[in-house]
């Protein structure tokens, strides 16, 4: 390898220059050179930034504060909060009456088992021995009295044989079987039975259209007429009518049965329908007559409406109507229908009305009745009321024993029922109109199934207004059978009898499939989606409901409750209001329940249930109650029409326990849960809202004597949470990488936090003093999968709403599991990289608050307190769960809004900060972190005015790696609450960055003008924006690194700033072997100015960025100014330096020759344009041209190093000078310093003088 | 005139032999390579310059030169940029410029690898530079002779 030995060849290149020129012309120094050199100014910076460090070292713990916090933060002044487990004292566990077990069957049920008649299941065989024909007319009479049972057979036509009855139909019975009561010979009662209709018509078949014959009976009726004869037994006495039907292929025995207290003088009971039409079978005209008189139909229909009236001559105390329907099945009876109405007198009357009517009207025979009305006869036109008992009992494979006691009935009441559907669902719609108030409904239904446990149900209404309207989904849907197969063999008047028996036979057995359906038809509202609603214009006195097992839960109050024994037992819901005027429970889109009472009362919802119990409480329920949740269960609204002072809910389930206090409510409540969010919006402030929580019998909530706490004590996911705030208007929180939590309240007062976490050694103590109408507050952890739970009301049936109420009991464990996720993620994340915080609040009118939180966590990493001051302080040590931790913020005097909001990660720390009217009680403000984020930080603002508005944003990016990059956006905005502009006092920020390579920010202002703009960038290149609305005395700005056991720094010092400013220092890399390499490589360098010329001062180890040399640059009073190339020219233009100096050392250039120091001056400075020309041999020649320079001087100390001599010249140079005025050159040899007198000079070459450097190193005059 | 036969010979021998020089193949050229660390500039980082120039000494044409220049530190390779120089007449030179952003007090390896044809003729050439920590500029050269 051929090795080119630039300092060889560059003595021997000298020395051969210096053969030349020796000694020609000698100059030295200048004309200024006392001037020349200036000790660059630090303008007491350095000693400004050391009082203001000691200003800092005491706002640690100021006396003040210290005192403040102690009497904001207390200590032991919580006392217990135990929730209580008798909070179910009120309610009673009651039974359910079930007497079916025990009731006797009923008297014709038994007789007509005792009757060897009834086991002849074909009708004809039943009513006569076959062959006589029209046997199907024939009935059976029974009574009962004093004991004695009496059958007879009777017609309902004229028929004397084989019947007990006359020709005129009467069947006459000796009821007491004395012959001392009654008739001459001895008979009591004379009954019949007839049919009679207002008028027949027949309808011949026609060929066009094809239409059958048929017949048509107008007003056809079935009436039951008995009459006392002579001087009867007065004793009460039951007549049973017995007639046997058949269809649908299945045989029936119909009893009508109506037991007065004492046989009437007549009594008749009626059932009338308005039409029956019977289509004749097809045949043509020849047929009509054959099938008309054997009664040959093929179809009844049956026109409402229906009439069952009774009618007697005399009052009667008491008249027992009972329609009795028994199922035979291969000459047994297999079960039986038994409906008996009890009617009574009145209080005030001492007898039933004489008459009454039931009308059930409906459109055809395929439809369900529409309505249904009752007349009372008696007195006068508008009747009279009674009593009503009615029974209702079935004895199938389940039995079911139903009976309803009205009292009074009144004498008018219609009800009007409209079948519909919406949305697929058989609605049917209930209007109720009577003409007098029922005073008592009293409903119980027992249902016994085969296997299982008896369902009972027991509703009670009290006060039934004249007017009501009920909706539900909860009925049987209606099916009618419209082929109504006829036997033939009965004739015409047999056949329509049969199919009229038959149709109300359809329809009486739909009253067990009612009943049967009723309790479910409540409980399966939810699971059915479907909906009562009730709405009277007037006020129902009481309803109390109760369904389900025989136990049912209850209390003195209103109440809706549910109990269930055992996961196994049937769940019972139990309900009581009283002075309801409307109300609904409608699960058709979600859960609707509302409620319009006529006055406040208190009102509960309860559930025991297994697992658990719970208790809802409202005090003063408001006359207009409402709970909704929608059908995706997200959200949640209780509208209170009026204020609510309390609303109580307890829970407890095995050693977790629940209390919610909310205290004065009203208008709208919101819980509403999204995509990774959850809030609860209030219509106007809550009073006080308060949740005690707690999972475990080792903890016990808390209550502290302060308005508004925030309460956690736990271990792991065990403890107790305790909470009250007031005055809230919405809480909100949203989960996610940065979980967001905000509270608006109105006026609140004072809120203290006190956290515990035992298990990772957390404490968090706080305090807003008063709390903030609007907080939002970033978390700094990550709680993405932390789900909150929102009560579903909207699953299963009504033990949901117990389980839903005790769900929120799993609201301690979802808290505690979130807290200690929170706080335990916290603490994995503690010292790592890559957290933010964001906090903003709003404050009414008044004064601002006051924020105060210590956090402190005891890991195994060394522990050392943080400060009190007014800001800021935080100590860390070691990473993860090994960290400890020990954080104070100390804000007083917040402003009434403001954000405020840092941002970590690896390289870049953000920070912004808007403060609304703010007037801090302390005039400034410190923040200082230690080993936080591998970081210590420490930022002091100064001299804070009252009554400002303030903005600061702030991001510092910093990568200090070789090839990485510093960014630096400070922008700030201080106006007075009014506008005008005002500046704040001294700025000090620093950051140090702890790690192996440990690394230094530091930013210094003697004020924070009220407009101010900083942009800085540092990569490649170097760039500059700065603007503002005052003239700043000085920035000074300083990196640093350690490196090789110590710091390698840059600093800057940008004095005397004028209103804006831009630099660029850009580099240059575009070197060239071709071209001389001296001037190749140097930046350029633009500075722009407005409003004022700038000093400059920039120390700079290179050493820092891994950059050769060590450099000082000190300008005054520099305009714009701009370096660039001309070729491989170096020019600088400016519009005026007034001095400049550059100094650069440590350049070890090339092997054998090394700038140990360069020193450059320059005063004057508006043109130069450089050029190094390399002369054969290496020698450099130094071209000035184009010079607009008032005086230069170059100071260079060299070492040259050829073949091991070592030579440290101070350096001699030939200066060849041209003047710009009249043409005069000079040329001068220089020893020493180079200190030229350029003004009026156009153009300067300088060569070093070689042979006088190595002359003077020989007699030892060099050096330095 | 005793001397002028010499004289004659003499002039003849530097004809023939500058002919000759003139018309013997030199296949030839030399190699620089520059290391140069700008003086300030660079933000967080010294701008290191590396080029290779090739400069055609011979009197043939250098038919093609290509390769590649590797920078690397302690193993870690920090910058390589490719040589493609072709049909570059005698006297003339070919230029290759690279730089990147380093730290300016390490020690930098350089590898040069060039396969080469001047005149026709072939050849190829590997080298490596050690660049002292301790200077800012390093230039080295070798020639290319096939």
């Amino acid at each position: 390898m051929d090795k080119l030995s630039p300092g060889k060849k560059a003595i021997i290149t000298f020395l051969v220059f210096s053969l030349v020129f020796p000694y020609l012309i000698k100059e030295s120094g200048g004309e200024e050179s006392g001037d020349l050199i200036r000790q660059p100014a630090d303008y007491n910076i350095f000693s400004r930034m050391t009082s203001v460090e000691k200003e800092i070292s005491n706002r640690m713990e100021p006396p003040e504060i210290l005192n403040y916090t102690k009497q904001a933060l207390p200590s032991g002044v919580w006392i217990e909060h135990p929730i209580g487990s008798d909070f179910m004292q009120g309610y009673q566990l009651q039974e359910q009456e079930v007497s079916l077990p025990h009731l006797p069957q009923p008297l014709i049920i038994g007789e007509i088992k005792k009757n060897p008649r009834a086991n002849y299941t074909t009708l004809l065989d039943w009513i006569l021995p076959q062959p006589i024909s029209e046997g199907s007319l024939n009935f059976g009479v029974m009574t009962y009295q004093e004991g004695h049972i009496n059958w007879k057979l009777a017609s309902i036509i004229p028929r004397v044989l084989f019947t007990d009855s006359d020709l005129s139909r009467w069947v006459y019975i000796d009821t007491d079987n004395s012959t001392d009561t009654g008739d001459d010979l001895g008979r009591d009662i004379r009954v019949r039975l007839g049919v009679t209709q207002a008028r027949v018509t027949f309808q011949r078949p026609t060929i066009v259209p094809p239409t059958p014959g048929s017949v048509t009976f107008e007003r056809f009726a079935i009436s039951m007429e008995v009459e006392a004869l002579g001087n009867p037994n007065n004793s009460p006495l039951q007549i049973y009518v017995v007639k046997a039907i058949s269809y649908s292929g299945k045989n029936y025995l119909w009893c009508i049965g109506a037991s007065p207290d004492h046989p009437p003088g007549r009594l008749v009971l009626t059932i009338t329908t308005e039409r029956i039409v019977g289509r004749l079978r097809e045949g043509g005209f020849l047929n009509f007559p054959p099938n008309i008189f054997s009664g040959n139909f093929s179809f009844i229909d049956v026109a409402g409406p229906y009439y069952i009236s009774y009618r007697t001559s005399e009052d009667l105390e008491s008249l027992t109507p009972s329609v009795t329907m028994i199922n035979i099945v291969e000459r047994v009876i297999k079960g039986y229908t038994h409906l008996v109405g009890v009617l009574t007198p009145s209080t005030g009357y001492n007898h039933i009305p004489l008459s009454g009517l039931l009308t059930l009207d409906f459109k055809d025979l395929t439809s369900p009745i529409t309505d249904l009305s009752w007349g009372g006869g008696g007195e006068g036109e508008l009747g009279i009321p009674c009593r009503l008992d009615l029974t209702y009992r079935e004895d199938r494979e389940d039995k079911l024993y139903a009976v309803a006691k009205i009292s009074d009935l009144p004498p008018k009441l219609v009800i009007h029922l409209n079948y519909h559907s919406v949305s697929g669902r058989n609605v049917t719609d209930l209007k109720y109109t009577s003409s007098t108030p029922v005073g008592r409904v009293a409903f119980h239904e027992e249902i016994l199934p085969k296997d299982g446990s008896p369902v009972v149900t027991t509703l009670l209404l009290k006060e039934l207004p004249t007017r009501l309207h009920l909706s539900t989904t909860g009925g049987v849907p209606f099916s009618s059978n419209i082929t109504f197969p006829m036997n033939a063999s009965l004739g015409v008047i047999g056949s329509i009898l049969d199919g009229f028996l038959g149709k109300i036979s359809e329809r009486f057995g739909r009253i067990g499939a009612a009943l049967r359906a009723l309790p479910r038809g409540v409980a399966d509202l939810p699971q059915n989606r479907g909906w009562l609603e009730m709405d009277g214009n007037e006020v129902v006195g009481e309803v109390f409901y109760a369904s389900g097992d025989v136990n049912y839960l209850t209390t003195s109050s209103n109440y809706l409750s549910v109990y269930q024994r055992s996961m196994d037992s049937k769940a019972t819901l139990s309900i009581k209001l009283k002075g309801i005027v409307k109300g609904g429970l409608n699960f058709s889109q979600g859960f609707d329940v509302h409620l319009t009472s006529e006055e406040r009362d208190k009102l509960e919802i309860a559930g025991i249930i297994p697992g658990g119990e719970t208790l809802m409480s409202v005090e003063e329920a408001p006359r207009e109650l409402r709970i909704f949740q929608n059908e995706d269960g997200n959200h949640i609204l209780l509208h209170l029409s009026e204020k609510v002072e309390e609303i109580h809910l307890l829970g407890r389930r095995g050693e977790e326990a629940l209390e919610g206090i909310i205290k004065g409510i009203v208008g709208e409540g919101v819980i509403r849960k999204e995509e990774g969010s959850i809030e609860v919006l209030f219509d106007s402030p809550v009073d006080s809202f308060q949740i005690y929580l707690s999972n475990s019998n080792r903890y016990t909530p808390r209550f502290y004597p302060i308005p508004n706490f925030i309460n956690s004590v736990q271990s792991g996911k065990e403890g107790q949470i305790s909470l009250r705030l007031q005055r809230i208007n919405s809480l909100r929180f949203i989960r996610g990488e940065n979980p967001i939590i905000e509270l608006k309240s109105s006026g609140a007062g004072d809120l203290l936090i006190d956290m515990v976490e035992e298990e990772t050694s957390l404490t968090l103590k706080g305090a807003f003093k008063p709390l903030p109408n609007l907080i939002n507050l970033t978390l700094p952890t990550n709680l993405t999968s932390v789900e909150l739970p929102i009560p579903s009301l909207t699953t299963g049936n009504f033990t949901g709403l117990a389980e839903a109420l005790l769900s929120l009991v799993d609201l301690t464990e979802t808290l505690l599991n979130l807290t200690y996720r929170a706080l335990s993620s916290m603490v994995e994340r503690l010292g790592y990289i890559g957290q933010s915080m964001n906090m903003n609040w709003e404050a009414s009118g008044g004064e601002g608050s006051d924020l105060l939180l210590h956090f402190q966590r005891l890991g195994s990493s060394p522990f050392k307190p943080a400060h009190w001051t007014h800001g800021v302080w935080i100590y860390q040590s070691g990473l993860g769960s090994e960290a400890s931790l020990d954080m104070k913020v100390f804000l007083r005097g917040l402003p009434l809004s403001g954000s405020l909001s840092f941002s970590f990660t690896e390289e870049t720390l953000r920070f912004m900060l808007s403060f609304t009217d703010y007037s801090p009680e302390e005039p400034w403000l410190l923040v200082r972190t230690e080993g936080f984020q591998k970081r210590d930080i420490t930022i002091y603002l100064s001299d804070i005015k009252p009554n400002i508005n303030m903005e600061v944003e702030a991001e510092i990016t910093t990568n200090m790696s070789i090839g990485g990059r510093i960014i630096a956006t400070m922008k700030s905005r201080v106006t007075k609450t009014d506008g005008s502009p005002v500046d704040l006092g001294e700025v000090l920020a620093r950051l140090r960055k702890l790690g192996e390579e440990p690394s230094l920010r530091e930013i210094f202002m003697p004020s924070l003008p009220s407009n101010f703009s900083f942009y800085g960038r540092m990569e490649q290149d170097i760039e500059v924006e700065y603007s503002s609305s005052e003239y700043l005395e000085f920035i000074y700005i300083k990196l640093a690194k350690f490196l090789g056991g110590r710091w390698s720094q840059i600093y800057g010092i940008f004095h005397d700033l004028p209103l804006s400013f831009s630099a660029t220092i850009k580099s240059n890399p575009d070197i060239t072997l071709k071209k001389p390499l001296p001037l190749q490589g140097f930046p350029t360098f633009q500075l722009n100015t407005t409003g004022r010329e700038i000093d400059l001062y920039i120390n700079y180890d290179g050493r820092g960025v891994g950059q050769r040399g060590r450099y000082q640059l000190f300008i005054e009073n520099a305009g714009s100014t701009r370096t660039y190339y001309e070729g491989n020219k170096y020019v600088i233009k400016s519009s005026g330096v007034e001095y400049a100096a550059m100094e650069m050392k440590d350049l070890p250039y090339m092997e054998g020759f090394e700038l140990k120091s360069l020193f450059l001056v320059g005063m004057g400075i508006k043109s130069i344009r450089m050029d190094v020309q390399i002369y054969p041999g290496g020698l450099p020649v130094i071209i000035l041209d184009r010079l607009k320079v008032r005086n230069v001087k170059v100071q260079m100390n060299m070492v040259i190093n050829s073949a091991g001599i070592e030579m440290n010249p101070e350096g001699s140079f030939y200066v060849y000078k041209v003047s710009s005025e009249g043409f005069v050159h000079s040329l001068s040899l220089i020893m020493g310093p180079l200190d030229l007198n350029l003004k009026g000079c156009e153009k300067v070459v300088i060569a070093p003088a070689p042979g006088v450097i190595l002359w003077s190193e020989i007699l030892g005059g060099g050096g330095g | 005139m005793r001397g002028r036969p010499y004289l004659i010979l003499l002039v003849v021998a530097i004809v023939t032999l500058s002919g000759l020089y003139l018309l013997y193949p030199r296949r030839e050229a030399v190699v620089y390579l520059l290391y140069h660390e700008s003086v300030g500039g660079g933000g967080t980082g010294g701008i290191i310059n590396v080029n290779l120039m090739i400069k055609n000494t011979g009197n043939r044409k250098l038919d093609y030169a290509e390769g590649s220049v590797v920078v690397s530190t302690a193993g870690s390779e920090v910058a390589r940029f490719n040589i493609s120089a072709w049909g570059v007449d005698p006297g003339g030179l070919y230029e290759e410029r690279n730089h990147f952003v380093g730290d300016q007090f390490l020690p930098y390896t350089i590898e040069i690898n060039l396969i080469y044809a001047i005149g026709g003729k072939g050849g190829e050439v590997h080298r490596t530079y050690h660049v002292d920590s301790r200077y800012m500029n390093v230039l080295e050269s070798f020639k290319l002779s096939p």
